[in-house]
């Protein structure tokens, strides 16, 4: 007896109570109908059968005179009906799967990388009039379409790629390296920004005030912010005829203008150095910080250290707030602090200066400045210290733009520079 | 089913010489009995009386009385019976 699967199809258990429940048990065999886990309790019989035979079991049980009551169901049908009767749950679960399904074809979120001059929002800008805004429907978008049409509208890229994570596109850009933009200024000179000796002058824009071997100081004119146009012409001007006056006419000025300058430093270095150094000792604490007041949360309240380096870190309460939040959680790591003495040979202190000099002297020099040559003057080495002087001799484009007004008008005479003749280029 | 109304001699020497299971040949009941827990039997025709502590099942030449405390009859149809529980007993009855 295949019990499970009668079980599986519906099962039904019965009280039967009556004088004689055998006889019905009896009526049951001779219609068929199979009994089981047949219990004889107090006055009751309790048995399982088929669900299909139950109303058979009525007919029989009143023949029997036997009284029958259902007090057990099981099976799939019992459960179809349950899940019947719960129909508008099943509909929500359906249209939450379905919804679920609809909204994850969506492009909600976005994600920009690897830009650097631009900005996200010009990313996005140029990635929704690409088709590609928040609500766009995924399958209906070229990614390749996309990423292309972005490049044409925005000059500055080089390449977009697209990836769609759920509901989440993640936009990475590689920038292309533009030109740089010439801002647009009223004219102006170029003056020198550092004294020095002229090497060589490029002008791209303007008229040359210094030649090269020139010796100038800061603030010192080196291309004029004006050129001079020739005059307007009607005619070509006959033999004997003098041609229009030239004009002058006022230009923002461009150009090299390479000098020979010079760096001066003068160091000292101890022989006998005191340097505070972190032992790795260190204690943590936590503070909160209410209305202007740190209270210690938790860690030790007194510092175990002699001397220490306080580290703060500041979080606010809740971490959304600002930085101005009422409340905020404070982590103060107290580091302790060690003096090591560091000895130096006077051949590794000046080593030393020396380095220390270089970095101090170079660190704001323009990446296309030649270093022509470093000389250290002064080395001395004395009982506990060493002194150094060095000058460094760099070959730099000294120009500085500064805006002039010239005013626009026939000129009388060339100006001093284009008179000196044809320049020598080294 | 039908039933016949005596045992023929040449069925039971039939059965003998073919060496056959003589429920079979015989249409008499067979009943398996596992340790004291559970009794199968086949071939009955339908039940007397049921207590906790005594079933009677009535066969074509008798009673089969079971014995027994916490009977239960896990399992009747027209072919078998099953009672399980804590069996003290088998009787037969003319």
């Amino acid at each position: 007896m295949a019990r499970w699967w009668a079980h599986l199809l519906g099962a039904v258990r019965v009280r039967v109570r009556g004088d004689m429940p055998e006889r019905l048990l009896n009526l049951c065999l001779d219609a068929g109908i199979p009994l089981w886990d047949v219990v004889h309790q107090g006055d009751y019989v309790f048995a399982w059968l088929p669900v299909r035979d139950l109303l058979r079991l009525r007919g029989l049980a009143r023949r029997a005179r036997c009284r029958v009551r259902v007090t057990g169901r099981q099976g799939l049908p019992f459960l179809w009906r349950r899940v019947r009767r719960r129909r508008l749950g099943i509909a929500a679960a359906v249209a939450v799967l379905v919804a679920l399904q609809v909204f994850g074809s969506f492009v909600w979120f976005f994600e920009v990388r690897g830009e650097e001059q631009l900005s996200e929002a010009e990313i996005l800008e140029a990635a929704a009039a690409a088709g590609l805004r928040p609500g766009a429907w995924r399958p209906g978008l070229d990614r390749d379409a996309v990423a292309r049409e972005m490049i044409l509208r925005v000059p500055a890229l080089a390449w977009v790629g697209l990836e769609f994570v759920g509901t989440r596109v993640i936009i990475t850009v590689a920038e292309r390296t533009l030109p740089p933009e010439e801002t647009p200024t009223g004219p102006g000179d170029l003056v020198a920004e550092r004294a020095g000796i002229i090497e060589d002058i490029l002008v791209f824009r303007g008229e040359a005030a210094v030649a090269p071997g020139d010796t100038v100081v800061p603030g010192q004119l080196l291309i004029r912010g004006e050129i001079t146009a020739p005059g307007p012409v009607d005619a070509f001007p006959a033999p004997g005829e003098d041609p229009p006056p030239a004009q002058r006419r006022p230009v923002a000025a461009r150009g090299r203008v390479l000098a020979r300058t010079w760096y001066e430093g003068y160091l000292e270095v101890p022989l006998v150095e005191r340097l505070p150094v972190r032992t790795g000792h260190r204690v943590e604490q936590r503070r909160l910080f209410v209305a202007g007041r740190e209270i210690v949360v938790s860690g030790p309240r007194r510092i175990p250290f002699g001397r220490y380096e306080p580290q703060r870190l500041e979080r606010p309460l809740p971490p959304w707030a600002g930085e101005a939040a009422a409340f905020r959680l404070v982590t103060v790591i107290f580091h302790e602090i060690e003096e090591t003495e560091l000895a130096r040979t006077p051949a590794e202190a000046l080593q030393e200066a020396r380095r220390r000099l270089e970095a101090r002297l170079l660190g704001g020099l323009a990446v296309d400045a030649h270093i022509e040559s470093v000389r250290v003057d002064a080395a001395e080495a004395r009982d506990s210290f060493v002194s150094m002087r060095m000058i460094i001799e760099v070959v730099e484009d000294i120009g500085r733009f500064k805006p002039n007004d010239y005013e626009e008008s026939p000129g009388e005479s060339p100006p001093s520079a284009l008179l000196r003749g044809p320049r020598e280029m080294p | 089913m039908p039933v016949p109304a005596r045992r023929p001699a040449w069925r039971k020497r039939l059965a003998d010489f073919l060496d056959l299971p003589r429920d079979v040949v015989l249409d008499l009941p067979r009943i398996s009995v596992i340790g004291d827990l559970q009794l199968q039997l086949q071939n009955h025709r339908g039940l007397v009386e049921y207590l906790p502590e005594r079933v009677v099942i009535a066969m074509r030449d008798g009673r089969l009385i079971v014995r027994g405390e916490e009977l239960v009859i896990a399992g009747v149809n027209p072919e078998e019976l099953i009672v399980t529980g804590r069996i003290h007993a088998v009787e037969f009855r003319r």
